[in-house]
């Protein structure tokens, strides 16, 4: 009663007891919207812009799981695997590679034919891109070498491709071909491939901003930032107000 | 019967000013492009090997790599034809170029596939590349003017205008 009386006839205690506790609840706010801000002034500087999360657990706040190839062709000493609908040879990224890798072979000293489904690509031994045949008249789901020749297969036809000018010829079906395979891939070798998989533009910048804003933890996170940034306009509020009416000795 | 006439003849032309949804789309194949670039049959396609400098120039006519070892072309005569492809924003965009006695004659966009810029399929925009050279700067010899929203697109058909000519001028050296 006397406590509350004191407060009563003396409002600048109450406010500034209310500063105190306010400051209090908001200091850790105060400092992570202090350092994250700073990080994000200077994330071009430090490279975060364009560098991408690679931790399991931060992309798993995004609901991002990283894939791994279950299994891919290993010619001349390199694998060949797809990985969201994108080729790699070994952990180098070739091109597009929709619907899926259907099977690699060595045509040649000099040329590897990697058969996607949307798409033939003929690379050197060394992995170095020749050309991206377009034009397959359908999508392929093998390909072998037969002799000197050059075999695809669609759902229900059998092609010879001509690599020189790119193009496919219908031939009769022949079931004596045997299709380049794909294998299963080892898991420590897998797991070179499960970091390529994370998404390129999910960068530490973003970590950051989502953090500030509180949006990393959902509308929950979002709610909290705002009543931090309240607290913080009643700190500034209460505080210009405890200077300007502070007793004059 | 008046009534149900007038409410057909309301559907039918609210239904024509519904937007239509722009998608990724091939606007002409290229067996299309080539037969009209040759005007009959076109001729069996050929391969050009890039060595390491052709690849250096090419490299500072596009601003980056350009990935492949060999380009596809078709040649008759004086005149070649190319089927290239160049990123606009993000996805890239397929073009077509027939080059005759070193001059662009025709440029054609053959497939878009993202969701802004598409107005350089136009003629008014594509047919400011006819007649164009390569000056000795790899710069075409005329400004194209642009549009406003597709400045990247622009950019790319430019670009690989550039790049037809000069692939032209290596099995062309006349």
């Amino acid at each position: 009663m006397a406590r509350s009386l004191r407060l009563k006839r003396n409002p600048r205690v109450f406010w500034l007891r209310s500063h105190r506790w306010c400051g209090a609840l908001a200091a850790v706010f105060v400092v992570l919207l202090a350092v994250t801000g700073i990080l994000i002034n200077h994330a071009h500087t430090l490279g975060w812009d364009h560098r991408a999360l690679k931790s399991k657990w931060l992309l798993s706040l995004y609901g991002v799981k990283m894939q791994v190839p279950a299994d891919g062709a290993f010619v001349e000493g390199a694998w060949y695997v797809q990985i969201a609908d994108h080729l790699y040879r070994e952990e180098r990224s070739v091109g597009a590679c929709a619907g899926g890798l259907s099977g690699v072979v060595r045509v040649s000293p000099e040329a590897v034919a990697v058969q996607c489904v949307d798409a033939l690509y003929l690379l050197t031994p060394e992995g170095e891109l020749i050309e991206r045949l377009d034009g397959q008249p359908e999508p392929m789901l093998g390909i072998a070498l037969s002799g000197e020749r050059l075999l695809t297969k669609g759902s229900s036809s059998m092609w010879v491709v001509d690599m020189d000018v790119g193009e496919w010829s219908a031939v009769a079906p022949d079931v004596s071909i045997t299709w380049s395979p794909l294998v299963s891939i080892p898991n420590d070798v897998a797991e070179r491939w499960r970091l390529m998989s994370a998404p390129a533009d999910l960068t530490w910048e973003r970590l950051l901003l989502d953090l500030h804003s509180g949006r990393l933890f959902g509308r929950v996170g979002e709610v909290v930032v705002d009543i931090a940034g309240l607290l913080m306009v009643f700190l500034a509020a209460t505080g210009v107000w405890a200077l300007l009416t502070r007793p004059r000795r | 019967m008046k009534a149900s006439c007038a409410r057909l003849i309301m559907w039918v032309v609210l239904g024509g000013l519904l937007p239509t949804p722009l998608l990724a789309e091939e606007y002409m194949s290229q067996d299309a492009f080539l037969v009209e670039a040759f005007t009959a049959s076109a001729p069996e396609a050929s391969r050009l090997w890039l060595s390491k400098d052709q690849k250096a120039e090419i490299k500072k006519l596009l601003g980056h790599e350009y990935n492949g070892l060999r380009v596809r072309y078709w040649k008759r005569d004086q005149r070649t034809a190319w089927i290239l492809e160049e990123v606009g924003k993000e996805q890239p965009i397929t073009i077509g170029v027939s080059v005759v006695a070193g001059r662009i004659e025709r440029v054609h966009v053959l497939a878009f596939r993202e969701s802004r810029g598409w107005e350089v399929r136009h003629g008014f925009f594509t047919d400011q590349f006819k007649n164009a050279a390569l000056l000795p700067s790899r710069e075409l010899d005329r400004t194209i003017d642009g549009i406003t929203g597709a400045t990247l697109s622009v950019r790319a058909v430019k670009k690989v205008a550039r790049l037809a000519l000069y692939l032209d001028s290596l099995v062309n050296p006349s």
